[in-house]
């Protein structure tokens, strides 16, 4: 995987999450693609790439929907380092670890939003975060299980057998 | 020191990453979310891209709406004609009246009166782009300065207010909706234009607020409107009621409002931006009343 390839999801990502956001929405919730992009990568290949690509992205999406710069690139690099440390102890390629990693991540990275918010920007309900998550969780899962079975076989010859190292 | 950070490359990377973040955060929130001459640029670009992903989906949609929506167009097309039925019934009635508005007419222009709202021109504009993240409410426009569009101008649409312009470049122009926490809305009751009061989004798609009487008789389904007391011309539906109660600390009556405007899936708005010639407060300072406080 190069920069180059991790530049073109991520814009893919980025595009679709702001230009479709009304359409993609279940229940009136809307995906985060750019978060669900930068935990696979950080999963499936070296985590420099979720790194850099997720706060490029994440302050995009601040600068077009926000009013505080650098929120979502805090909260996707805090996501991303979660992934990181889960892979040193969890680094089988499976549905099961697909699943942990995007509870982890997404939980990760809306409670940093959450507190980020919190502290800078005023008061934003805990529990409206939360209600989203439901939803959220689910929708991310399914991205991340499209992406990975459309990307296993380019990935590992023996997916069940590779082991990677974390940050 | 040195030696820990060439010991130590990805922490010091991430480390360095996460102060530069924290600097940009702190001077956005100086700024108030202006962009900056960059920020802008990068707007600019980011929107012609959007434009046409958005326009591409919007078609996509509608298509398919189309396609498995079929029977409920129908019934909504036949409920449509029913309604045009009843219009055409009711415009005879007022032709006869008629008449009697054109003397009204020309009695405001003979007093030098002009409506504030009279001042303002609807610029129509499709959204490109959608905060998916639903605290914001921030949404992207495809109309700028080019087309007259300012900072602050009022955004509406067919069911009510939407929000206001927060930052403008040459073709684009970011809207904060009236939900978002930060924005704070005067309003009046349409059932009784005395009752004012103070309306702010609760980060959760609703609006609550408070009333300047505590005494005001407020109903559960009173229609608010914005009162004209600030950015927002006066006489734009904002919502309606849903929960009247009292607080006992502050001793007011507080009120929940279910905004008019479906704010998960809006397509198109409509900006007002000031008529060629007339300015909002050339209009209001033209006004003359009589028995108003000038002939005192």
């Amino acid at each position: 995987m190069k920069y180059r390839y991790a530049f073109l999801f991520f814009s893919a990502a980025f595009l679709f999450q702001s230009a479709l956001a009304g359409h993609l929405a279940v229940f009136g919730v809307a995906p985060n693609l750019v978060l669900c992009t930068a935990l696979l990568f950080a999963f499936l290949y070296d985590v420099k790439y979720a790194f850099v690509m997720g706060v490029v992205f994440g302050l995009l999406l601040d600068l077009c929907f926000s009013q505080l710069a650098g929120a979502a690139s805090l909260s996707c690099l805090a996501a991303v380092l979660a992934v990181s440390l889960l892979k040193r102890s969890w680094a089988r390629d499976s549905f099961l670890s697909l699943f942990i990693v995007c509870i982890a991540g997404t939980g990760c990275y809306y409670l940093a939003y959450w507190l980020i918010l919190f502290a800078a920007a005023g008061y934003y309900p805990f529990l409206s975060m939360a209600a989203l998550l439901p939803v959220l969780l689910p929708y991310h899962f399914t991205v991340m299980v499209l992406f990975y079975l459309a990307e296993r076989r380019s990935s590992a010859r023996h997916p069940q057998d590779r082991y990677i190292r974390g940050v | 020191m040195r030696g820990f950070f060439q010991e130590h490359t990805r922490l010091t990377i991430v480390l360095s990453t996460v102060l530069v973040l924290l600097i940009l955060m702190v001077a956005s929130y100086a700024r108030h979310g202006s962009n900056s001459l960059l920020g802008n640029a990068i707007e600019k670009g980011l929107v012609f891209l959007q434009e046409p992903v958005s326009q591409a989906g919007d078609g996509l949609a509608n298509t398919l709406r189309g396609v498995f929506q079929f029977r409920s167009i129908l019934a909504e097309n036949q409920e449509l004609l029913e309604e045009n039925e009843a219009l055409q019934r009711e415009l005879v009635l007022q032709s006869l009246k008629a008449e009697e508005l054109s003397e009204l007419q020309a009695l405001s222009e003979g007093l030098s009166y002009v409506s504030r709202l009279e001042s303002y021109d609807y610029l129509a504009a499709d959204v490109v782009a959608m905060d998916a993240s639903d605290w914001f409410s921030v949404f992207t426009i495809n109309a700028g300065t080019d087309r007259g569009v300012k900072e602050d101008s009022t955004v509406i649409n067919g069911d009510g207010l939407v929000g206001r312009v927060l930052s403008v470049g040459t073709d684009w122009a970011k809207v904060i909706s009236i939900i978002d926490e930060s924005n704070n809305i005067s309003f009046k009751v349409y059932r009784d234009m005395s009752i004012l009061g103070i309306l702010s989004g609760t980060g959760a798609g609703m609006l609550e607020g408070y009333l300047l009487d505590p005494d005001a008789s407020i109903i559960e389904g009173d229609v608010l409107i914005t009162s004209g007391m600030e950015i927002y011309p006066e006489g734009v539906v904002i919502g309606t009621v849903t929960s009247i109660t009292w607080d006992n600390d502050a001793l007011l009556k507080r009120v929940e409002v279910e905004p008019g405007v479906f704010f998960r899936n809006i397509q198109k708005v409509a900006v007002l931006t000031e008529k060629s010639g007339v300015s909002v407060e050339e209009a209001a300072g033209e006004s003359r009343e009589p028995g108003g406080e000038d002939e005192i």
